[in-house]
């Protein structure tokens, strides 16, 4: 069908960011534990959806602690899934 | 079974028991061709979603998320315009993140009410040379063969 017609057919479309090894913070584990009704509690960047420069997530682990992160930044690297 | 819940993966024990109306399983049902994936599937989510009742419901992020863990982000078509959806699907399938989209009524062919893939785009030239953009959507019924689906476009891989 033609993106007009995918826009004019369906209300919603979802996308679900697959990366391999993703990890969640520690905050939301620690929630996870606690709350009956979790809600995810991440940050999707921006180079996620739109292209771009984009670090991977080894990188970025490398960089920073994803440990103690509340909103874990999740990155790609551009132009395929790893 | 292996799932992802509140984030995280878990493994959830069930039995192979199911609720039961009218000679079938109540809600899901088994494929045509005997797999029952599907209703041992839902009888993971209702339970640790503690029954059926609390699933009467929901968006396909919380099924994305429930079946790999990975976040999943939900768009609303009339919230953007054509050429936003557009750079927003093809990156993701460049990148090949998995994309759902819902139907809530019945137009094109489709189901109202349901889920369809979306698998690929191409951009290609009409008739009269302008240009075309398209996006490929699944049809899931065609797998399991339901012969009361009716439509021009049921059944066939649009595109």
């Amino acid at each position: 069908m033609t993106a007009e017609d995918f826009k004019d057919s369906f209300k919603y479309y979802t996308i679900t960011y697959l990366h391999v090894g993703y990890k969640n913070s520690f905050i939301e584990k620690r929630q996870a534990v606690n709350q009956r009704v979790y809600k995810f509690n991440f940050t999707i960047s921006d180079e996620d959806y739109n292209s771009g420069p984009a670090t991977t997530l080894a990188e970025e682990s490398s960089d920073s602690d994803l440990g103690d992160a509340q909103n874990l930044q999740v990155s790609m690297q551009s132009g395929g899934q790893h | 079974m292996r799932v992802y819940v509140k984030g995280r993966p878990e493994d959830v024990n069930i039995d192979d028991q199911f609720p039961a109306y009218s000679h079938s399983t109540a809600f899901a049902k088994p494929t045509t061709d005997g797999g029952w994936w599907l209703p041992l599937l839902e009888k993971a989510f209702a339970k640790v979603h503690v029954n059926y009742e609390m699933m009467s419901s929901g968006t396909q992020a919380e099924a994305a998320r429930f079946l790999t863990g990975s976040p999943a982000q939900e768009f609303e078509t009339n919230q953007k315009s054509v050429e936003e959806i557009w750079m927003s699907i093809t990156n993701a399938i460049r990148k090949e993140y998995m994309i759902t989209s819902a139907c809530f009524i019945e137009r094109n062919g489709l189901i109202a009410g349901h889920g369809y893939i979306v698998k690929d785009f191409v951009v290609g030239k009409d008739s009269t040379g302008e240009e075309v953009k398209l996006i490929k959507v699944k049809n899931p019924y065609k797998l399991i063969g339901d012969p009361s689906l009716k439509g021009s476009s049921h059944g066939i891989w649009t595109g």
